[in-house]
């Protein structure tokens, strides 16, 4: 920055400084702020230096030349607890979630290491979004159990809120897969057994942690090899619903977890159960044993593949036999041919463990209590593409007025739904004619039968008028998609900005988009929708 | 300081054009924000100014108890819906000097502010908050070039916020461009963080009129910079 007049008249910097800027997310605080060339700085954090001084000065003795972080100390205190900052000044980051940061923390009166979940600054004035961290905290507070992290504490400073749960020792299952390439099968056994009792405990509270993987799990091996894991992050938990949604494929159940450990039906956005954990928990064993994922490719292909794949077996050749039929226990597509609780599980493990000992075959049924039935979904044959190289256009035509609703034209559609790839339909023809109709007809059925192959269905009509003044039904659907996809604040930005952030937020989801009544996107075309 | 200096006594304009030197974006912006254009929002920023000056409201009532930015806006609110007219004349005939405004700078920045979703006043406390913080900066340079030891400013400012730095200087670093030992780098950069908390707390006490306000002020400010999610500028 230079030191002319011009700064001391408080001017921005020159345009081209201006145009340069970027909008970023603050490391500290989470919120967004406009970097630019020659200003770097996130005013939020600035302008509570004011009052971190407030509360230093007065207290504060250090000379000029021990230099401690102070300041950021003292933003960074939650009433007893004081964030722990590296050899760079920063706070020691544990993770970073939708709702908060967590950082490791120690308790300034016990002298005990905690970690500590900060709701995220941008949700500060969101009432909504505190009450689900608030949410959070106690769901994960009603779970005492040795195998998960406890919740000590929920406090608040100035409007923003904090949870201190257990500091756990030791290293995340990721690491240690990653540091030894692939575990010993009666560790990985042991550790799964340990994640299954946490999990026990987690569906014994009616809560479904929906994020089982293995940077999830704390574990640490004392001496005499044995292993503690522990459930650390019940970020995602969520009260399990009452029944199982059927009929789900309108249920706005936005997709949430890690797409290389999330459950079939957590992908089709239906409601999910312990049992869903369950699956998750069948991958974090696969990772064990193998080293790596049991499906692996883009966020899309791993979709695909949890939903419609046969298990890759043959990477399971060094396994012994009852470890595979355990996975392909854990690992059913649909959830009622699993262990239906953690508790089943957990009864089986016996089993699993002598029969490895004596070197002897497990059968599925010697392993669960209830017998599978017959499954409900037919797995489809997984088609030869995975995704689409290019874009396709089929053209459905709609010629008479009697069509709609007819049995060839759905079939139509259902041919273009299963070719992976065609990516666009449009529907044209006269007004009248019963094109929304047909579509309407046809998304009926696809929810009674294909739900848990559609990720999403989002229709919007763009008959509808702009409700706020001035704003076209075209705005209101960007705004509508954003927040259904959980963009924090649609309003913001111009359409084409929206539209990107749109595009990032469903890069990963195989959707279903409808659109229709866009002739007011058409100049003077009459009819084409 | 305008809380002394507003009382009706001579350095009360000299104490107003100060502040306003430093705050007029946030108010221009929100006059353009009304549907005014360029120009017309510069006569009217102008005139407000003289608004102020001419009816010592200031020194009136107690338009100080509170906040200074609450307070000037309501009279702007009140001055753009009752007396544009009248000191638009007032200018055309004015004897005083200007505050000079640079409004091609302030055009460009507010085109790339597209905050049309958010109140007018949330988005002129944003601004507020990113015109105090930059003249807090401006002053802690000014202090440095006085001592001549602009050298220092530039290498060690980007500690005052380390850790949004996407290329951080190590202390290392730091101490061999300066040609002085790590530890007096240190030193310095803890110097640099009291002088700039310093300086932001005296800038914020010029705006409000009990010092105990001033935390409340923050975080009044900081909740409009969370709001605005970046889209102003620094």
């Amino acid at each position: 920055m230079n030191t002319n007049s011009r700064d001391s008249h408080n001017k921005p910097g020159r345009p081209a400084d201006l145009a340069a800027r970027e909008i970023r997310a603050c490391s500290v605080c989470g919120a967004k702020f406009s970097a630019t060339r020659n200003s770097e700085f996130c005013p939020m954090c600035m302008l509570r230096k004011a009052l971190a001084d407030g509360v230093e000065s007065g207290e504060s003795s250090a000379s000029e030349d021990t230099v401690k972080p102070t300041l950021e100390q003292a933003v960074q205190r939650f009433e007893h607890y004081e964030l722990v900052t590296g050899e760079d000044g920063k706070p020691v980051e544990l993770g970073r979630g939708a709702m908060g940061v967590t950082y490791k923390a120690v308790d300034v009166d016990l002298h005990c290491p905690v970690t500590l979940k900060v709701i995220s600054e941008r949700y500060l004035g969101d009432e909504s979004a505190r009450l689900r961290f608030l949410r959070e905290a106690r769901a994960a507070a009603s779970v005492r159990h040795s195998n998960v992290a406890s919740v000590l504490h929920l406090g608040r400073t100035g409007s923003s809120y904090f949870y201190a749960m257990e500091f756990v020792e030791g290293e995340t299952l990721e690491n240690l897969i990653k540091r030894s390439g692939r575990l010993e099968v009666k560790l990985a056994l042991e550790i799964a057994r340990q994640i299954a009792a946490g999990l026990a405990a987690v569906h014994k509270q009616k809560l479904v942690h929906r994020d089982i993987k293995p940077s999830n799990i704390m574990v640490s091996v004392e001496e005499g090899n044995t292993v503690t894991a522990k459930i650390i992050d019940l970020g995602l938990a969520k009260p399990a619903p009452d029944a199982p949604a059927e009929a789900a494929i309108s249920t706005p159940g936005a997709f949430a977890g890690t797409p290389e450990f999330a459950s079939p039906e957590q992908f089709a956005g239906v409601g999910v159960d312990i049992r869903s954990d369950l699956y998750s928990l069948g991958v974090v064993l696969w990772e064990m044993v193998t080293g790596h994922a049991v499906f692996r490719g883009s966020p899309a292909e791993v979709m695909y593949q949890h939903q419609h794949a046969p298990l890759p077996l043959q990477e399971l050749e060094h396994v012994s036999q009852p470890v595979v039929v355990l996975l392909e226990v854990l690992l059913e597509k649909d959830p009622i041919r699993r262990f239906q609780s953690p508790a089943e599980l957990l009864k089986a493990m016996p089993t699993m463990t002598s029969a490895i000992d004596a070197r002897r075959p497990v059968t599925r049924h010697s392993l669960q209590e209830t017998p599978p039935v017959a499954s409900r979904v037919v797995t489809r044959e997984p088609p030869t593409r995975l995704g689409p190289e290019k874009i396709s256009v089929a053209r459905l035509p709609v010629t008479g007025s009697d069509v709609f609703g007819r049995e060839e034209d759905a079939a139509f559609l259902d041919d273009a739904w299963a070719k992976q790839d065609v990516n666009v339909v449009t529907i044209v023809a006269w007004a009248g004619v019963g094109k929304s109709t047909l579509v309407n007809h046809w998304l009926g059925r696809m929810a009674a039968e294909h739900y848990r192959s559609a990720e999403l269905v989002f229709g919007w009509s763009f008959y509808r008028q702009g409700s706020r003044g001035g704003t076209s039904s075209a705005d209101e659907f960007l705004d509508a998609a954003l927040s259904w996809f959980g963009d924090p604040d649609p309003r913001i930005g111009t359409a084409w900005e929206k539209g990107e952030r749109l595009a990032k937020l469903v890069a990963h989801r195989r959707i279903l988009l409808v659109l229709d009544g866009l002739e007011p996107l058409q100049n003077g075309a009459v009819g084409a929708g | 300081m305008l809380l002394s200096a507003q009382s009706q006594v001579a350095g009360f304009q000299a104490a107003l054009s100060e502040l306003y030197r430093i705050y007029w974006y946030p108010l221009y912006a929100y006059i353009r924000r009304r549907g005014h254009a360029p120009e017309e929002a510069q006569d009217l920023t102008q005139g407000f100014f003289l608004h102020l000056l001419e009816h010592k409201t200031l020194g009136r009532a107690d338009p100080l108890k509170g906040k200074f930015r609450s307070f000037l806006l309501g009279s702007l609110q009140n001055y753009l819906s009752t007396e544009a007219d009248r000191a638009r004349c007032l200018k055309r005939g004015g004897k005083v000097e200007f505050v000079p405004l640079d409004v091609q700078d302030a055009e460009d920045r507010y085109r790339l502010e597209p905050v049309d979703a958010l109140t007018p006043e949330k988005v002129f406390a944003a601004r507020w908050a990113m015109a105090l913080l930059g003249e807090v900066m401006n002053r802690l340079r000014q202090e440095y070039a006085t001592g001549h030891k602009m050298a220092t400013f530039e290498v060690l400012k980007t500690f005052l916020d380390i850790a949004n730095s996407k290329d951080p200087p190590s202390y290392e670093q730091a101490a061999a461009a300066l040609q002085v030992s790590v530890g007096a780098v240190k030193t310095l950069i803890h110097r640099l963080r009291k002088q700039y908390t310093a300086l932001l707390r005296e800038e914020i006490c010029r705006t409000v009129s009990d010092p105990a306000d001033v935390g409340a002020e923050i975080h009044e400010l900081c909740e409009a910079l969370l709001v605005a999610e970046g889209w102003i500028v620094p």
